[in-house]
Parts: C-alpha cells; sequence; structure tokens
C-alpha cells in the first residue's frame, strides 16, 4: 500500500517538475536609470516586477521563468521556445499611428531597438504581452505586414497610450489570467506550409582590432522590406560569423535590399565585413566608398533577377525562423 | 534638524550619479535638428506654412512644427511611477496615406520613389544626425549644416525621393 502510495506520489511530483510549459517574465530595464521619484538609489524595478510576476501568478501550473536585462539575443531565443506558452516583456517603447516620423520602437535597457525580434514568435507561444508606453500601435503595424501570425489563435496584450511598469504587468497579467479562465489560450491548427524563397548566406567578419574601447559588435537584424529575416549574434574580434536568410520571392530588384541594423545610431557600434556568397549585393555608400548609415548599412542587389538556382521550398507560415 | 536632515538625505539620492549601460547614440535633438535641415530644403519652392514658438529652458525658439513633434522628453519619474516611455531612435517612414499625398500635392514618382529608397534615406538621417551632432555649433548652425548635407548626400538618391519628403514634411507644419 504504502509503495503504491509512494509511486503515485512520484508520477505527481515527475508530472509537475517535468512540464515543459513556461511562463516567462522578460524585462529590460536600466535599474540605475529607472528609479521613481524619492526613493533610494537601491530601488530596483526589475526585482519589483519579479515579485509581481510570481505573486501574481503563483497559482497557475506551468513553470515560472524570469530573465532580466535582456537583448535582440535573448529575446529571440525566448520567442522560438516552443515550449514558451505566455511572454510578458517590460521595456521603454514608443509608437504612433501612420506617420511619416516613425517612433514605433521597443528598446532594450541599452537603448537599442528590439522591435522587430517580436516578429517571428515561435507557433507554441499563445498570450505575448507587451508592456510599454505606446506597444500597441507596433502590434498593429506587425499585423498589417502580415508577422506575427506563426500561431494564428496568438493573443497579444499592448496599450495606446503612456504606463507604469508595474501597473501595467499587473495588467497584462490579468489580460492573461482572464484569457486563460475563459479557454481563449489555444495552440496554432495550421501545419508549416511550404513557400519558395531565395536562399542567401551572409559573412560577418569582425575586424581584428576595433576602432575604440567603447567598439562593440552587437548582434544585427536582416531586415527585408521591414521584415526580420535573420539574426547575426553579437561577436568578438576577428570572428568570422555566417548565416543563411531565406529571402521572399522577388518580383523587382528592390525586393531583395537588405538592412543589417544594430537597433541603435552609434559610432560604438562595430558593423564588420558583410559578403554575401554568389550573390552581387552593392553597400550604400558615397563616392568614397564610405558607407552611409550608422549602426545601420543598406545592401543593394545589384544582380540578375534570374535566381532559380537559389530557389529552395521552404517552411514559411506558422513556423518560426528557427523552425525554417 | 530632523527634517532638514530627512530632507537632505532625500534630495541626495535624487541627485546622485548612477552607472548605466546604455550605448552613446546619436540623440533625438540632434535627429530632430537633421531632420528640420531636411525640412528647409529648397525653400524656394516649398513654402513653410506655419511656424511655432517653442519655449526652451533658456527662452523661446522658433522652429518648424515637426521638431516639436519628434522631440522625446526624457523619461518622467513622477509620483512613484516608471513611466514605459522610450527614447529610442525614430526613423522617416514611407507610409503615406493616400489623403497626405494628395494635400502634399505628391506626384506618383515621387511616393513611389520615396517608397522604394525608405531604408537609404534612413541612413542618410543617421549619418546627417551624427555629423550635426559632432559639430560644436549653435542650434542655428546645426540647422544649415544638416540642410546642406542633405543636399550634398540625397544626390547619390533619383531626385523624387528628396523633393517627395520635403514636400510631404512641409505639410506637417
Amino acid at each position: 500500500m504504502i509503495r503504491i502510495l509512494m509511486i503515485i506520489l512520484l508520477a505527481i511530483f515527475s508530472v509537475k517538475s517535468f512540464s515543459q510549459d513556461r511562463v516567462v517574465l522578460l524585462t529590460s530595464l536600466d535599474a540605475k536609470k529607472n528609479i521613481p521619484f524619492a526613493r533610494s538609489s537601491s530601488w530596483d524595478i526589475n526585482k519589483k516586477l519579479e515579485k509581481i510576476f510570481k505573486r501574481k501568478l503563483k497559482h497557475i501550473h506551468e513553470n515560472l521563468v524570469v530573465v532580466h536585462h535582456v537583448d535582440k539575443e535573448t529575446l529571440f531565443k525566448e520567442l522560438s521556445n516552443k515550449n514558451n506558452k505566455a511572454i510578458f516583456w517590460v521595456s521603454h517603447s514608443n509608437g504612433s499611428e501612420g506617420d511619416i516620423i516613425n517612433n514605433n520602437t521597443i528598446v532594450d535597457y541599452r537603448g537599442v531597438d528590439v522591435s522587430e525580434v517580436f516578429q517571428a514568435p515561435s507557433k507554441g507561444l499563445q498570450f505575448l504581452g507587451f508592456v510599454g508606453c505606446n506597444a500597441k500601435f507596433l502590434v498593429e503595424k506587425f499585423k498589417q505586414l502580415k508577422t506575427m501570425n506563426n500561431n494564428e489563435n496568438l493573443l497579444t496584450y499592448s496599450r495606446a497610450k503612456k504606463i507604469d511598469a508595474r501597473i501595467g504587468l499587473k495588467k497584462a497579467i490579468k489580460s492573461y489570467l482572464k484569457a486563460q479562465k475563459n479557454q481563449l489560450l489555444k495552440k496554432s491548427n495550421k501545419k508549416c506550409e511550404e513557400f519558395q524563397k531565395v536562399e542567401v548566406t551572409i559573412t560577418r567578419t569582425i575586424p581584428e582590432k576595433n576602432s575604440s574601447i567603447d567598439s562593440e559588435a552587437l548582434s544585427l537584424k536582416v531586415l527585408q522590406s521591414g521584415k526580420l529575416v535573420g539574426l547575426f549574434p553579437k561577436g568578438s574580434a576577428g570572428e568570422v560569423q555566417s548565416i543563411k536568410v531565406f529571402l521572399d520571392n522577388p518580383t523587382r530588384k528592390n525586393d531583395l535590399k537588405l538592412v543589417l541594423d544594430s537597433g541603435i545610431t552609434s559610432k560604438s557600434v562595430v558593423m564588420g565585413k558583410i559578403e554575401f556568397e554568389n550573390m552581387n549585393y552593392k553597400l550604400f555608400a558615397n563616392r568614397l566608398g564610405i558607407p552611409f548609415g550608422v549602426g545601420r548599412h543598406v545592401f543593394r542587389y545589384k544582380g540578375s533577377l534570374d535566381l532559380e538556382i537559389y530557389k529552395i521550398n521552404k517552411k514559411s507560415i506558422n513556423c518560426s525562423l528557427e523552425e525554417k | 534638524m530632523k527634517n532638514f536632515l530627512m530632507t537632505l538625505t532625500l534630495f541626495s539620492t535624487l541627485f546622485a550619479s548612477t552607472h548605466s549601460n546604455a550605448i552613446v547614440g546619436a540623440t533625438n535633438d540632434n535627429r530632430a535638428l537633421a531632420l528640420t535641415g531636411l525640412a528647409l530644403m529648397d525653400l524656394s519652392t516649398f513654402v513653410v506654412a506655419e511656424r511655432r514658438p517653442v519655449r526652451y529652458r533658456r527662452g523661446v525658439g522658433y522652429v518648424g512644427y515637426t521638431v516639436y513633434r519628434v522631440v522625446t522628453l526624457p523619461v518622467l519619474l513622477v509620483a512613484g511611477l516608471v513611466l514605459l516611455d522610450d527614447n529610442g531612435r525614430f526613423d522617416i517612414s514611407a507610409d503615406i496615406t493616400g489623403e497626405a499625398a494628395d494635400k502634399a500635392n505628391l506626384s506618383n514618382e515621387e511616393k513611389f520613389a520615396l517608397e522604394d529608397n525608405i531604408e537609404e534615406v534612413n541612413a542618410l538621417f543617421d549619418s546627417i544626425s551624427m555629423e550635426v551632432q559632432e559639430t560644436k555649433a549653435s542650434k542655428q548652425e546645426k540647422i544649415e549644416l544638416a540642410k546642406d548635407l542633405w543636399e550634398d548626400y540625397s544626390q547619390e538618391l533619383d531626385q523624387n525621393v528628396m523633393s517627395g519628403l520635403v514636400k510631404v514634411l512641409n505639410l506637417k507644419k
């Protein structure tokens, strides 16, 4: 009898311990720069947010995970993690409706724009809470671009106004719990669909010696017409990085234009030497060959549109970038 | 005395220097100045419809509506709130509605050129903002510098791009 009880207890414990579904809090705030009025310098917004997150979600079955000071790469990794059922993101952001001045940004704790990374969440993600000012405009823009569509049932929380970090997180959690109670959280029913893409291999060579002490080879977003198609990781001096990206089928050369963007206009960003395997790309630069752009460079496609040998069938809709 | 000490302690925490992890980038003030320079390009053709006075700490300056719109105020830390408004980079967008295009008298060539070259425009915007930031000069001189740089650098682009951009920016005043 005791043995049976022990086996049952062990089974319950195992199910609880090895439940893979995760609910994740990602924060990207510089604690030193986010101290409210009349608080001591030891006051830490990240600790406060973590406390709220754990307290409000202590009754749920999923594993609670908290990561602070999240950068582009960590964000990309967490969004691609199929075990993540819900993600709450807290950082500074801004946005407005369609305007010639585009201030739709979500910045990390160092002031680097990470917004496009949100375009490719995994199909396992069922809830994505953006806690940041005016983030709703960016979410709407991504929906217009037909990104963030790996899970057709993905629920998002965002507001079109200024919000406070702690109040915003509480409201986002409340929205999540309400959706869970009403059984609105659903996995995707769709299967990966195959689309014809153009495969391009890009190599980034980071110089041995950086121009100044502050120089840093930040991770780089690879963007085609505003859509994230790849991500170079952070690099170190002398490192050679190579990634494959899959581009939408072009009708004009301009469709193949690529932007490599660190997310910040800073001279301390080391872009490195960028080369495209077998593809004729030209860096947008002045007559002396000095590239335009600071912390981001534009590469214009100058080759032929006869790209049959580079075309490949790739799983596209309903698959995150890492699943491709 | 006790109250005085408490007040002093409180103020010392307010003004204590703090270490930040932020990367030093072009400030939005300088991006705004670069944009003003762009709006001022070829004023002989495009009349500035309205200018608004903007109050600064050190007086009143007369700058265009565009500057007024894009200057991002520092993060407000009031009443125990940590407002999550951003001080990140803003860009120029090619999302121009049909109504705005009509109002700006934008030709189809200008609209399409702008849409096709928006990435290049923002790369120029970065370079010009950085040069403006690195120049020690008055605001007016910086705006003039930005205007000259836009004129110089935009030669790398289809001429319809800049004429379209100036029309749309001036429409917003």
